[in-house]
Order: C-alpha cells, then sequence, then structure tokens
C-alpha cells in the first residue's frame, strides 16, 4: 500500500514537471463497442459478425465487449465525462437523457451517408416512423437495428385468428377461456414497467402520442375522462381474475415460460418476446399477436433499440461509418431471421410470426413512442406513476383511486422538484 | 414444568430445527448440482427430477458466456491482495495504538472507531466519481492507461481499514507485555521486532481479521458493480448477475445453474477442506 | 525508548494515511455533494442546500426503504440473535454438533446471488414451497408478491447469517470450562437455566462485538434484494423490498440523469441512522464484564 502511495505521488509529481497530455494519435484507427447484449444472447453473435466483417474490410481494430444488462449501470457516468467506448446501445426511452447529457450529437452526416454496397442513403432505407423513433430534438440520435412494439401474444394453432376488435370481444374471450378451466392471462407481474403496459396500452392507444406523458407534466390532466375510462378497464381485469392466481409475485420469467408452455393463453409483451421464450416453446407453438382493441385512435407503439455514438468518444468519424456500414441488408435481415426480432430496413420481412406487427408498425397513421416517453422525469415515473399502476392492476386500489392518487402525487411531486 | 420446558421440549424442538437447517442446507445444494446438468426445460417443468440425460455442455456454456476465468481470476487476485494489504496496513498501525502511552493515540483509536459507524452509503458517490476522475486523469496525463480494478482494489482496502484497526488494537492489547523485551535486548530495528517477535504472538488475531477479509471481499457486489463492472474487469458474484440477467433472457437455465455450481462449489470444497481451521481462525481473535 | 514509541508514526501513518485521503476524506465530499443538484464529472454542480434533504423525506420510496433497512437491522438482528441463542442453548452437548456448526455457516461462503437465483424457483406462485404445502394442504402464498417479499428477504438473510453468530458465539462458549456446567448440573440447573446464567453472561462481551457488526452490515444489504427480486433483468426491484442501499444504487445508476445529490444525501441520513443504532445497541449490551472466579 505504501509503495502504491508512493507510486501515486510519483505520478503526481512527475505530471507537474511535464504537463503533457498524452495524446498520441495511435497509428491505427480503432473503434470501441459496449454493448448491453448478454454474449450468449443472437444478437450479440450477430453485431460481433458485423463488426469482424468491418474490421477486416476497414482495417479498423475493433474492441467489442458484451457485457449484459447489468454491468453498463456507469456507461451513462462515464460518458458524459469524457470516456468509456466509441459506440453504445441505446433505446428510444433514452434519448432526452443522452441528448441532455451531450452524450450523442448530431448526426445528419450519417443519415446522408450512402450504405456500402447499395447506393441508397441511411434515410431513405430507414422507414419513417423508425426514425422519428430514433430522433430526438436534434434530429436522429442513434442508428436503430430493431423495431420493437407491444401486443397481446397467443397461440395460433389452439386460438386460430384470434383478433378481438373491441374491448367487449376482448372480454368475453377472457371469460370464455376461463369458463373452460384455462387461466386467460399470464403476467410476469414482479415487473412494474411489464405491468404498466395494460393501463398505458389502453390509455395512449386510444388517445394517440401524449396522452400518458402529459398526466406527468399537470395534474389537471389527470382529470380528463379518458384517463378514468383506461383505469376502469384495467380494473375490469384486476377484478375479473384473468390472470393467474399470484401474478404480483411471479418471478420473471416465469409467467412468460408457462405462457410458452401453453399454460396461460395470452401474455402482453414486447415483440422480443418469442425470441426469449424460443427453448421453452411447447411442441407445435405458434406465436401470434393482436392489437389491444383500444378503439379510439388505434395509434400504434413504435419503438427502436440501436447504436448511439458516444459524441465525446475518441473515434466519433469511424463510429459513424461503422454505423452506414452495418445497416447492410444482409446484416439487417440476421436480426429478423436469427434474433427472430423486426429489423429496422422497411424492406427486410419480419420473422412470420411478426408479419402483421411490422406491418401495422410501419402504414400506422397513428404512433407513439416506447410508454409515449412518460419515464423522462423518473422519479415521478418509477416512484410514484409505477407503484401506483401496480396497485391498480393487483386490483388493491380501484380506478377512482387510482386518478385520484395519481393526481395529488403528481401535483406533489411537481410541487416539490 | 420448569424442567420440561427448559431441559426437554426447548431443547429437543431447537434440535429438531437445528437438523432441518442442516438438511435443508444440503438438500438446496445437492438440488442446484442437479439442477446445473439437466436441459432448460428440464429445469423449468420438472425441478424435482433427475435428468435424462446429463447435459455437461452447460457448464462450457456457461462459462463461456459469463466469462468466468477472469471472473475467477479477478476475484482471487482481489481477494487474496485486498486482504493481505489490509493486514499489512492494519496490523502496525494497531499494535503502537494498543501499546503507546501517547494521548494521541487514545484520539487516533476514536477517530478509526468513527469509520465504523460511516456506512458504505455515505462514500458510495464520492467513489463513483472518484473512479471516473481517476480514470481520465491517469490516462490524460500520467500512465497513459488505467486499470478500474486498481480503483476497486484501493477502496476494498481503505474501505477495511477502520474495521481491521479496531478488532486487532483490542487483539493487541490483551498481548502480555514481556513479549517485547526480548526484542528489546535484542537490539532489533523496530519492523523487525514487529515481524518476528509480534506477529508470531497476534498470529490468531491476525488471522482473523485475514479470513474476515476474505469472505467480505470475496463477496463484494455492490462496489464491484459500481467501479469495475466490465466483463473482463469483473469479479465473480458480478459475473454471475450478469450470468443469471443473459440466462434469463435467453432461457437457458440449465447454463444458469451451471454457472452457480462453478461459483459455489469451489468454495465449499475449500471450506470443507480447511473447515474448522477458519472458523476457529476466525473466531479466535473475536472471542478472546 | 519502547520500541513502539519509537515507531509510533511510521507504522501508524499508512494506515492513517489510507484512511484518511481514501475514506474521510471522500465522506466529506459526499456530504458536500448532498447539498447539490449534480449528475457527475462533465456536468454543472449547483447549490440546493437542504432541498435534497426536504425531497427526500417527501418522497414515499425514500421513507419506504428507510424504514425497511431500519426493520432489517431490528428484526433482523432480534430473529438472528434469538435463533444463536437457542442454538447456544443444545449446540454444547447435541450429537454431531461440529458437523451441525459447520453446515449451518454454510450460506456464508455462498454467494447471495447465487441463492437468489434458486429462490425464484423455490418461491414463486407454481414454485417448489408451495407444491410442498398444497400436497401437506396449507394454502400456497405469493411469496414474492408485494405484501409478503420483504418478509421472505428478512427470512433468507436470517437463514444466511445466523451461521456465522453461531460460529462466533459457540467459539466464545467453547472456552468455558466444562467444570462449571457440571457443578450446575448437579444443583439441577436446566439446560435452558445453564444457558442463561453460565454461557450467555461469560459471552456476552463477544456478543457486545457481534451485534456491532451486525448492525453496520445490516445497513449496507443489498445483493439479496436484488437476488430476491429483478436480479439480472432492467427492472427496478420493488419498492416494499427495497433498502437504502437499492435506492441509492437505483438512482446513480439511473435510466436518466443521475442524481447523485439525492443519492449522497440518502448515504448522509443512513450515518444518521448507523449512528444512533450503533449507539443504541452499545447501550443495550453495555455492563460489567463477568469473570470467572
Amino acid at each position: 500500500m505504501r509503495k502504491l502511495t508512493a507510486v501515486l505521488l510519483i505520478g503526481a509529481l512527475g505530471l507537474a514537471a511535464c504537463g503533457k497530455k498524452n495524446s498520441g494519435e495511435p497509428a491505427q484507427q480503432s473503434l470501441s463497442y459496449r454493448s448491453s447484449w448478454g454474449a450468449a444472447e443472437p444478437q450479440s453473435k450477430i453485431i460481433k459478425t458485423i463488426f469482424d466483417d468491418f474490421a477486416k474490410e476497414t482495417g479498423t481494430k475493433v474492441d467489442v465487449k458484451f457485457v449484459g444488462r447489468t454491468g453498463n449501470e456507469n456507461l451513462n457516468a462515464e460518458m458524459a465525462s469524457g470516456q468509456g467506448p466509441d459506440l453504445f446501445d441505446t433505446t428510444t426511452g433514452d434519448i432526452d437523457t443522452l441528448t441532455a447529457q451531450q452524450i450523442v450529437g448530431p448526426m445528419d452526416d450519417v443519415e446522408n451517408a450512402r450504405v456500402p454496397g447499395e447506393g441508397k442513403t441511411v434515410k431513405e432505407v430507414l422507414p419513417e416512423p423508425v426514425r422519428r423513433a430514433s430522433s430526438g430534438k436534434n434530429g436522429l440520435a442513434f442508428l436503430p437495428h430493431t423495431i420493437i412494439s407491444t401486443a397481446v401474444w397467443y397461440n395460433a394453432a389452439k386460438h386460430p385468428g384470434l383478433n378481438p376488435q373491441t374491448w367487449e370481444e376482448f372480454i368475453a374471450f377472457l371469460d370464455e377461456s376461463k369458463k373452460a378451466g384455462r387461466t386467460p392471462i399470464g403476467q410476469d407481474g414482479t415487473i412494474a414497467f411489464y405491468n404498466v403496459y395494460w393501463f398505458y396500452s389502453l390509455l395512449v392507444g386510444a388517445n394517440g402520442a401524449g396522452s400518458l406523458a402529459e398526466l406527468a407534466k399537470d395534474p389537471a390532466n389527470w382529470d380528463k375522462p379518458q384517463v378514468l375510462d383506461a383505469a376502469k378497464k384495467v380494473e375490469q381485469l384486476a377484478k375479473g381474475g384473468y390472470f393467474q392466481r399470484d401474478f404480483m409475485a411471479t418471478k420473471f420469467p416465469a409467467a412468460q415460460n408457462a405462457w410458452a408452455q401453453d399454460k396461460y393463453d395470452l401474455n402482453l409483451n414486447g415483440t422480443w418476446l418469442a425470441s426469449e421464450v424460443q427453448p421453452q416453446l411447447a411442441p407445435g407453438f405458434k406465436v401470434a399477436s393482436f392489437q389491444i382493441p383500444t378503439g379510439g385512435k388505434k395509434s400504434i407503439e413504435v419503438g427502436t433499440l440501436g447504436w448511439g455514438v458516444n459524441a465525446k468518444g475518441k473515434n466519433v468519424a469511424t463510429a459513424k461509418k461503422f454505423l452506414a456500414f452495418a445497416l447492410q441488408k444482409k446484416y439487417m435481415e440476421q436480426f429478423s431471421t436469427v434474433a427472430l426480432n423486426i429489423s429496422s430496413r422497411g424492406d427486410v420481412p419480419a420473422p412470420p410470426h411478426m408479419a402483421d406487427v411490422q406491418k401495422a408498425v410501419l402504414e400506422a397513421k397513428e404512433t407513439h413512442l416506447s410508454y409515449d416517453y412518460a419515464g423522462a422525469d423518473k422519479t415521478w415515473w418509477g416512484d410514484m406513476f409505477l407503484p401506483l399502476s401496480d396497485k391498480l392492476l393487483s386490483g388493491k386500489i380501484d380506478a377512482a383511486t387510482f386518478v385520484r392518487e395519481g393526481k395529488k402525487r403528481t401535483a406533489e411531486h411537481l410541487a416539490t422538484g | 414444568m420448569r424442567r420440561l420446558i427448559g431441559d426437554i421440549l426447548l431443547p429437543r424442538a431447537t434440535a429438531i430445527a437445528l437438523w432441518a437447517w442442516v438438511a435443508f442446507n444440503l438438500a438446496l445444494v445437492g438440488w442446484v448440482g442437479i439442477q446445473s446438468l439437466k436441459d432448460s426445460g428440464e429445469v423449468w417443468l420438472d425441478p424435482f427430477g433427475l435428468p435424462k440425460t446429463l447435459r455437461w455442455d452447460n457448464f462450457s456454456s456457461a462459462w463461456q458466456a459469463a466469462e468466468f476465468s477472469a471472473a475467477a481470476m479477478n476475484s482471487v487476485v482481489l481477494t487474496l491482495f485486498g486482504s493481505a494489504m489490509i493486514v499489512a496496513v492494519s496490523a502496525p498501525a494497531a499494535y503502537v495504538l494498543a501499546r503507546s502511552s501517547r494521548r494521541v493515540a487514545g484520539h487516533a483509536i476514536n477517530y478509526f472507531a468513527i469509520g465504523l459507524s460511516i456506512p458504505i452509503q455515505t462514500i458510495l458517490v464520492p467513489i463513483v466519481v472518484i473512479k471516473l476522475s481517476v480514470y481520465s486523469f491517469m490516462e490524460d496525463w500520467v500512465t497513459g492507461w488505467w486499470d478500474n480494478r486498481i480503483t476497486l482494489l484501493v477502496f476494498q482496502v481503505a474501505l477495511s481499514v477502520p474495521f481491521a484497526v479496531f478488532v486487532l488494537t483490542g487483539y493487541m492489547r490483551s498481548l502480555p507485555h514481556e513479549i517485547e523485551e526480548a526484542a528489546e535486548i535484542d537490539g532489533a530495528g523496530p519492523l523487525r521486532a514487529f515481524i518476528q517477535v509480534i506477529v508470531p504472538v497476534a498470529r490468531p488475531g491476525l488471522t482473523t481479521v485475514l479470513v474476515l477479509n476474505v469472505m467480505g471481499l470475496w463477496n463484494e457486489t455492490l462496489l464491484a458493480l459500481l467501479i469495475a463492472p466490465l466483463p473482463e474487469e469483473r469479479n465473480l458474484p458480478a459475473a454471475l448477475l450478469g450470468l443469471y440477467s443473459s440466462m434469463q433472457y435467453s432461457s437457458d437455465w440449465g447454463g444458469m445453474f451451471a454457472g452457480i455450481v462453478i461459483l459455489v462449489y469451489p468454495m465449499i470444497v475449500l471450506y470443507i477442506w480447511l473447515g474448522r481451521r477458519i472458523v476457529d481462525g476466525m473466531t479466535a481473535g473475536i472471542s478472546r | 525508548m519502547k520500541t513502539y514509541e519509537r515507531a509510533f508514526w511510521p507504522f501508524l501513518l499508512p494506515a492513517l494515511l489510507v484512511y484518511t485521503l481514501l475514506f474521510v476524506a471522500p465522506s466529506l465530499f459526499g456530504i458536500w455533494v448532498g447539498f447539490t443538484k449534480w449528475s457527475g464529472p462533465g456536468s454543472e454542480m449547483t447549490w440546493r442546500g437542504l432541498d435534497n434533504y426536504v425531497a427526500l423525506l417527501h418522497n414515499e420510496v425514500f421513507t419506504t426503504a428507510f424504514t425497511n433497512t431500519f426493520v432489517m437491522a431490528t428484526v433482523g438482528g432480534i430473529l438472528i440473535f434469538g435463533s444463536t441463542f437457542l442454538a447456544m442453548v443444545v449446540l454444547r452437548q447435541l450429537k454431531g454438533r461440529a458437523f451441525i456448526r459447520a453446515v449451518v455457516f454454510l450460506p456464508m461462503v455462498i454467494s447471495i446471488i447465487a441463492i437468489g437465483a434458486a429462490v425464484g424457483f423455490l418461491l414463486n406462485p407454481e414454485g417448489a414451497v408451495n407444491t410442498v404445502l398444497e400436497w401437506i394442504g396449507l394454502d400456497p402464498q405469493p411469496w414474492l408478491g408485494p405484501d409478503m417479499v420483504f418478509r421472505c428477504i428478512v427470512g433468507g438473510l436470517v437463514w444466511s447469517s445466523t451461521g456465522f453468530y453461531v460460529a462466533l458465539m459457540m467459539s466464545a462458549a467453547d472456552a468455558i470450562p466444562t467444570h462449571v456446567y457440571e457443578d450446575a448440573q448437579l444443583i439441577g440447573a436446566t439446560k435452558w437455566e445453564q444457558f442463561r446464567h453460565i454461557t450467555l453472561p461469560l459471552t456476552w462481551d463477544v456478543f457486545a462485538v457481534a451485534a456491532v457488526l451486525w448492525v453496520v452490515g445490516s445497513l449496507k444489504i443489498f445483493d439479496i434484494v436484488l437476488a430476491f427480486t429483478t436480479a439480472g433483468t432492467a427492472a427496478a426491484p420493488p419498492i416494499p423490498a427495497r433498502t437504502i442501499a437499492v435506492q441509492q444504487y437505483i438512482v446513480v445508476k439511473g435510466a436518466g440523469l443521475p442524481d447523485l445529490g439525492s443519492a449522497a444525501a440518502m448515504g448522509v441520513m443512513t450515518l444518521l441512522v448507523t449512528a444512533v443504532l450503533i449507539v443504541l445497541t452499545r447501550r443495550i449490551t453495555r455492563r460489567d464484564r463477568v469473570e470467572l472466579s
């Protein structure tokens, strides 16, 4: 220890003596990427291939790390202080934070870059709703590779063509399933941001973008009848006993795995569901989906996952070059065929079970972003709204209490700021 | 009545509870081992059955996915170096504090005792900030590189020093004063006298502190996640958390249990091997 | 001059410097950050005075985490030492006592994350524990649901920590000469009375140290909460299960702009709880030393 202290001291002295910043230009182009995908997930295998090809074709030295969901806790702080990788994974919901921390910069040059070997620009390859879901107030914030959306998932082998058009039809299906002795809905109730899907999808689906986000901004917005209406529908689900027993105590991913085993009829989840439960799927299971029948505007959720460029990083230009390179069709196809997700390119067909979701996203008249961007005020979202939504879905409070409490606490939150 | 409760009911019930507890611990360890050899579907559908075929490949997939070899190396190095440094720094200080009659020694003891009551939460934010700043500073101005594992090691040591000094000071006080006299006559320098005379006598206390720190550092999670979270720098608990996460998302449950076995079984073997020596060594200092 | 007087400063200085520079100074810096609004190096720091504290006291999530931490330290402590004392009543003579002591200590050497991963399988609504309950005709319970998860975590904590304190206290009890117990048996003392009047008084000093150890350790409880709830997912652990350390971790790692000022303020408040609990523990365990005559 004493030695280490001495080394540190000498180091500091040496610095005082020469005061020269280490900024040797590397002889070779280099590029670093830190991923939130785990090494075992199919996405990382695809991404690894792209980086390997990029390294081979451009002679760039690449440094790729697959960290997984835990382990990137400090990433934003690191990048904000001028460290961290050149490329990182990000998603629609993070754009505002990244912009505020000045981690992402303008990407016009990427939008106008040509995708190698295809003669089209990045902008031309990405459909408009996809670009919108990947943009902040300064335009494109990151380059998306995957479209995500939310739907109700079921086994088409057992319920061919299930697609209730109204809330009543939906409830009728649930009742019928219950009467037949089945469990209508499987819900991983310990994950609050899955529980909130019900209220959020019902409210925003019917009333369009902004109808959830506005609840965080002004307590008066809670008084709109549409809020109570969506809450009442959730209350109906909670009181109806449609979820599996003790669903609020179900540790993820027990419910979605049991759903894949045909124990429950429905699961409200993201487009990544089929990929996650692949090894658990019962024989003959045909994954299919429908949108929750919300009525009203029938807005469709569009979110994206993709790569952000660390604007404070050391190799911004190379990183941007990589983005255009990665958008080649041969790579983007793999996000569909291998990772079983919807690729961000409009000209890459989604996996068969999600063809309708892709169509809905690309042709929707009304779209909204993931969680309607209501998570922007994270204290409101995480400490107040999600817990309240949990209480509503678990049947602890009714719709009227939900609205009253929401209004009251939003006012309190805004007051203490 | 008094005899019935105090001599029969209470002891009997406690004994039964203790054996149930023992059975549960053993069953859990065995069950994890069996689960690690099943395929993912079986783990989920038939948690109490025996595996139909033994899936040894779970172990290789877990090992690769979690980059356990790097993590194991990190854990071993961080734990051994860390605990050795803690004792090396604390023992001499505790010795002079326990012996000296200077007024300042009493103040210093109290000053270290304050550290005992500072929870890790108080220092968490500064640590994150320092970690980032040290990295930038070293990379930009001094060495041109930095490794967060060094930061982790340094903080693990610094955070453990107050407790080590506290326990060792109490322990050294209980040592007989005569032991120094041999060294005094010998005319040896302070450091030599300390190493040759004091350390051998104080061994039980030093072992206690060492073992307590080895266990603490081996299971360190919060600091490791915040300071050194990357695959090549993280320790075993952080790596297991990472594996847990990626296996949940890819539903590779057999692989997850294999990861648990890789992490837990060596510790159990080590524990059986060193067995009582760990526990005795650990408690000898405190209970003196 | 005595060796230890000559070597006083050279021996003391390394520990003093490490402790002051890397522990005390950062703590003071943390207290400072607690009065500001700051999202880390590279962003601007603005003075907020006591606002962080006011906001925290109004934040129901934080107060829950605060209460939980307090309950864990006290209730968990009572359960752990209660079980330890019970074990001490019988462990002195029981057949296979060395084996029992070894196996109950086992959870200490196992990573709590590993335990948590197995727990999901055991405590899920359709999991093993409920299956067993149904076999013996009892109602299955929502163990990991909002109402019970915290109790399960305290249970897990007691399960994994008690072995350590049993080992600690028993090794102190081992030092008591057997003839003391033989004398007690002659005058007809029950096992409980032997514990109450011999073992406990003679191991009380170790208990005092162990109690402080527990209090300090219990306040940084973190990984067991993650392990029992959302470990490995991007979701934050449910609010009824959070401790201060967990809440702080959530704020520091932040999905949005990290609010380091608020996180640092939480640290200062934990410091206050720790101080209060240590003083309380010392007061409860303080008494005159008992010596065997």
